[in-house]
């Protein structure tokens, strides 16, 4: 539960908070347009400005817009012309709160799809992931725990596999 | 008039209607399957089509086609997927609605919408099919630019406080659209030597991730009585139930608005379905007595993009039956499936026999209704399916979703993207940093940029420049409008800001 207190002070946005996210995002755009784009794009010799914009053109353009929006609202800030983000209470109490079960999907989920999947294939990790989830969520009835993915599954594998063709991914254990 | 009756005769052939069912019932359960678009279901559907006679294939076909993007909104209303690209917009007003228990109305609201803007095309397609290829046609890539540009910029702060988030969101989008092979040179842009960026990065990889698998990780922090609860709540109330002759009403200047802009995107080669449908959104928002009400569950905001996106889907058979140019990618398919069963497109085919070209016609107008019969199906099949506890229905979405990602492209990678991207949604969303617009920039920003190197290729062949552009009448006209629309805006604006102000006395 949120004190009275932080929650006043999340409802009615801390410009402080701003502040903080602008800098942020000011300095990974500078990182992004004085060192990414220089090392990943490299404009042909041909292409400059007289024969059509370079490959890099866009980039640039999109970080300098950044910037400069970046830049106007920090100026708003900084003059007081902007009325403070007005947060309501779900959102508040949501901002404080540590999303727990949200933080275990994300590990579950990245797992299923880097880990899981080029390992035993799509059918079986869908299966362990939706048994982890549903465990996550609450569910602890034995009986859903184990039809319930077997359906998912199921259904997958005739939709995918049998009506439409598509195979997905077997992994590497059980390939020929 | 017998060539227009022989073609008629041939569409409403017992086969073909029970074909047009068959297609339509199939595109909506499989556009309601995330991952799955209108051209994937129609591309499956055309090797069967080779089976059957040309006037039960093609029917199907086309049913098909339309049936998907009804479907695909189903789920974009109900549990913020969309099956489809097109139906992205429509989870902007949909979703809300739903959550508020009026699923129900949302879904019936988009259900005739559809029907309107599918019914609308196709009669501008029978009618004025030359007319509008021709003015599609003139335009080029200059005309391209500007609209785009007006869309990206209108479109940027949609739901979003304070503007600054939601431009920012777009301007990421935007980043996003541009990794991979450069449109005009291929040269790398910011894949850092990953071959699997070099394709650039899926647009139903970033629609999942950020729209389905954020709202999942979301609602996984609900309480434990909620997530036991049932999925998605239907209120018990008629009037949340159904949609009214008064709301209807209130949203039939939408709905030609929005369906005449599907219809002339949809002439244009390139745009599409989605692009029609996030543009009608914004004039909807602009042009409506209540925007305040847009993204809170507005009615007009479920019909304009269901109208617009489904009127594309006539319009992109005007160049193709017109000219014989496929405007999209299902628009080539459908003239593959044409010219297996043997039938000729194009200006001469009106003249030499139009016969086939009388019985498509026919075929699309009948798909309409039987779009809308299915359609009312659909809504109490879905009113049921997702009557499931919410935990049931949250973890299946994050697997069928993964599915339906890797199904596109059959690339594992695009799984893995899909929980990147809910993890970065996730993060945004906790951030008050919406993520519509960052798919509006992803979505226009390749058009935006191809267009506009292509702009600036061809003013280095003119002597006057980039001030080639104002030598061609759509663009001239084109620029016009939209100085003229402009000031009118900023005119009434002001206008009303005047009027809101307290007297001075008081």
């Amino acid at each position: 539960m949120v004190t009275t207190q932080s929650q006043e002070h999340l409802r009615f946005g801390s410009s402080k908070a701003e502040w903080v996210q602008l800098s942020i995002l000011l300095f990974a755009d500078a990182v992004f347009y004085f060192l990414i784009i220089p090392t990943s794009i490299v404009d042909p010799t041909s292409f400059g400005v007289d024969k059509g914009l370079p490959p890099s053109f866009s980039p640039r353009l999109i970080a300098a817009l950044v910037a400069l929006m970046i830049i106007i609202r920090a100026g708003k800030l900084y003059f007081g012309k902007t009325s403070r983000e007005l947060i309501d209470d779900d959102d508040a109490e949501a901002q404080v709160r540590i999303p727990v079960r949200a933080l275990i999907g994300m590990a579950a989920g990245l797992l299923f799809a880097i880990v899981l999947i080029p390992l035993v294939g799509f059918y079986i990790s869908g299966a362990a992931l939706l048994v982890a989830l549903l465990w996550v969520l609450g569910e602890k009835r034995p009986t859903r725990l184990i039809a319930f993915p077997a359906c998912v599954v199921l259904l997958i594998w005739a939709l995918f596999g049998q009506l439409l063709s598509l195979q997905l991914p077997a992994g590497m254990l059980f390939l020929d | 008039m017998d060539q227009i009756l022989e073609g008629l005769s041939l569409a409403f052939t017992f086969e073909a209607l029970i074909a047009i069912t068959l297609g339509v019932a199939a595109g909506q359960i499989l556009g309601a399957i995330p991952g799955l678009t209108a051209s994937m279901a129609v591309a499956l559907l055309i090797p069967y089509s080779f089976y059957f006679s040309p006037w039960v294939g093609i029917p199907m076909l086309l049913g098909m086609f339309k049936g998907s993007l009804f479907g695909s909104s189903t789920t974009a209303i109900l549990i913020r997927t969309p099956g489809t690209p097109a139906a992205s917009a429509t989870v902007l007003d949909g979703y809300p609605l739903a959550q508020q228990g009026k699923g129900a109305k949302a879904m019936k609201m988009a259900l005739y919408a559809s029907v309107f803007g599918d019914s609308f095309s196709d009669i501008c397609l029978i009618f004025f099919a030359s007319l509008l290829a021709i003015v599609a046609l003139s335009f080029g890539p200059p005309e391209y630019t500007v609209l785009i540009a007006l869309a990206l910029g209108s479109l940027g702060m949609l739901s979003s406080r304070p503007a600054w988030k939601g431009l920012f969101a777009m301007l990421l989008g935007v980043l996003i659209g541009i990794i991979g092979l450069d449109p005009i040179t291929a040269t790398e842009r910011l894949t850092f030597g990953n071959p699997e960026l070099e394709e650039g990065i899926g647009l139903i990889p970033m629609l999942i991730g950020f729209l389905a698998v954020s709202e999942v990780f979301k609602q996984m922090d609900s309480s434990l009585d909620d997530l036991s609860g049932k999925a998605i709540k239907f209120s018990d109330k008629r009037e949340d139930n159904r949609v009214s002759w008064p709301e209807f009403r209130s949203c039939i200047p939408v709905l030609f608005r929005s369906s005449a802009m599907g219809t002339v995107i949809g002439a244009m080669p390139g745009l599409g379905s989605t692009v029609a449908a996030f543009l009608a959104y914004g004039e909807a928002r602009r042009t409506s007595k209540h925007p305040e009400q847009f993204g809170k569950g507005s009615l007009e905001g479920v019909a304009a993009p269901e109208a617009a996106n489904n009127a594309v889907s006539g319009a992109n058979l005007i160049p193709l039956l017109a000219f014989g140019i496929p405007g999209d990618i299902a628009a080539a398919l459908i003239l593959g499936a044409f010219m297996i069963q043997g039938i000729n497109v194009g200006p001469l085919a009106f003249s030499e026999n139009p016969v086939p070209l009388y019985a498509i016609y026919g075929a699309l107008l009948i798909a309409n209704f039987v779009n809308l019969g299915l359609g009312f199906g659909l809504v109490h099949v879905a009113r049921f399916a997702f009557a499931v506890p919410r935990r049931l229905l949250l973890s299946s979405v994050l697997v069928i979703a993964s599915a339906g990602s890797y199904a596109l492209r059959g690339s594992l990678f695009d799984i893995q993207l899909v929980f990147i991207f809910g993890i970065l949604g996730y993060a945004m969303i906790r951030y008050g940093f919406p993520t519509v617009p960052l798919l509006i920039g992803f979505i226009l920003m390749p058009l935006l940029e191809e267009n506009l190197r292509t702009v600036f290729l061809l003013a280095s062949t003119y002597d006057e420049g980039i001030f080639f552009v104002f030598s061609r009448p759509a663009f001239f006209t084109m620029t016009m409008l939209i100085i003229f629309s402009t000031a009118l805006f900023l005119w009434r604006r002001a206008r009303r800001r005047q009027q809101s102000l307290p007297p001075v006395d008081s």
